[in-house]
């Protein structure tokens, strides 16, 4: 990709931040599945485990994760330009689907049938992200550490099982990742 | 007009500054700003769009931003609204992006890292453990009042599972198979 030239490249990142944004249904998280099959599977611009470093950033800074990857996927596919278009993709479908629906929401939120449909593709969306961590979780056990893992499950259950917010966890790892680091590179010094 | 685009971006862009960590998260802070402080929202209206927004793709702040600006000032209300609201987060993760790529060779930086790639795999594993959890008995935590399970979003869950892994379907038909099949059940 990087040897096509800028507008191509684009281009391209237009029409992919369309189609992920015109399917991110559920909440921000399917946007990690969906980012997967754009970027690693079918435009093979960057590895997995690329795009996950880049969701780890992208969830550390304020507002929405899946506005902030678009704009770090971006930036990586075709500098600054790449990053703003990206992010002006990312936006418009959102923008114009509730302009449209803001007029007739009453009828949409009661109609049974979308309702019945919704409730069927939630256990879909549960199941796709199901599916993209269990292979972010091989991502994490192919380093071998037993740290990744053990910060995998913690995380997991304080957000999970206790309900602890998103942002005290990150900010707890990055304090506990910086300390114990630091102790490491000491210590081989 | 001007002072409505301006009093807009400014609440948007406290918004958009403020949310970390995504997700249902910032439902309050949304909440306080619009329609306990600013009145731009009657809370019937919120709780509505909260319901749209579980329908329709993009995130809860986006759709929010992009409402309350139609209906207070038009096309160029949502545009305003819309970019103030992301401005912080792009070049904060931009910033933060460059300065990973910048540290490649510390010891010390690329291993917060891995510790930051490890969070967000918790995170979305507990996103996703919820979602699971709300199709199936219809609360999104773990309370002591879940009595209800729901066999058929249980089966669509595990049919769809394993056309995912077994087959690598694509998620837009898995999705498709989904909705069909709730229409189909319920």
């Amino acid at each position: 990709m990087q040897n096509k030239s800028l507008l191509y490249r684009l281009m391209w990142l237009f029409k992919a931040n369309i189609i992920i944004s015109c399917m991110a249904i559920g909440g921000g998280y399917m946007i990690m599945p969906l980012m997967k099959k754009q970027f690693v599977e079918k435009g093979q611009i960057f590895t997995f485990d690329e795009l996950i470093e880049m969701y780890a950033i992208s969830q550390s800074a304020p507002g929405a994760i899946a506005i902030n990857l678009s704009a770090i996927t971006g930036y990586r596919v075709a500098g600054i330009l790449g990053a703003i278009l990206s992010c002006i993709a990312a936006v418009l479908p959102p923008l114009v689907i509730i302009s449209i629906v803001a007029t007739c929401y009453q009828q949409l939120i009661n109609n049974h049938a979308i309702n019945a449909a919704l409730k069927g593709m939630m256990a879909a969306i549960a199941a796709i992200i199901i599916d993209v961590v269990i292979e972010m979780g091989k991502n994490v056990a192919r380093t071998k550490e037993p740290l990744g893992l053990v910060t995998v499950a913690v995380i997991f259950f304080a957000a999970f099982v206790f309900d602890v917010n998103a942002i005290l966890l990150i900010v707890s790892a990055l304090v506990f990742y910086t300390i114990i680091l630091n102790i490491q590179a000491r210590g081989q010094k | 007009m001007t002072s409505t685009l301006w009093e807009l971006g400014l609440k948007f862009w406290q918004i958009g500054s403020f949310s970390i960590g995504g997700g249902y998260a910032i439902i309050a802070l949304i909440e306080d700003i619009l329609v306990n402080q600013e009145h731009w929202l009657t809370m019937k209206e919120y709780t509505d769009i909260i319901a749209i927004s579980q329908m329709t793709p993009g995130p809860l702040a986006i759709n929010t931003s992009s409402f309350v600006g139609l209906k207070h000032a038009g096309i160029l209300g949502a545009i305003v609204a819309t970019f103030s609201c992301v401005v912080t987060g792009v070049v904060v993760a931009l910033s933060g992006y460059n300065f990973f790529n910048t540290h490649r060779n510390s010891f010390v930086i690329m291993g917060v890292l891995r510790g930051l790639k490890a969070v967000a795999t918790g995170l979305i594993g507990s996103a996703g453990a919820g979602i699971l959890l709300l199709s199936l008995t219809g609360h999104n935590t773990l309370t002591s009042s879940i009595n209800s399970f729901d066999a058929y979003a249980f089966g669509v869950m595990v049919v769809s599972m394993f056309l995912l892994r077994r087959y690598k379907l694509n998620s837009i038909f898995i999705m498709l198979l989904g909705a069909c099949a709730g229409i189909a059940f319920y």
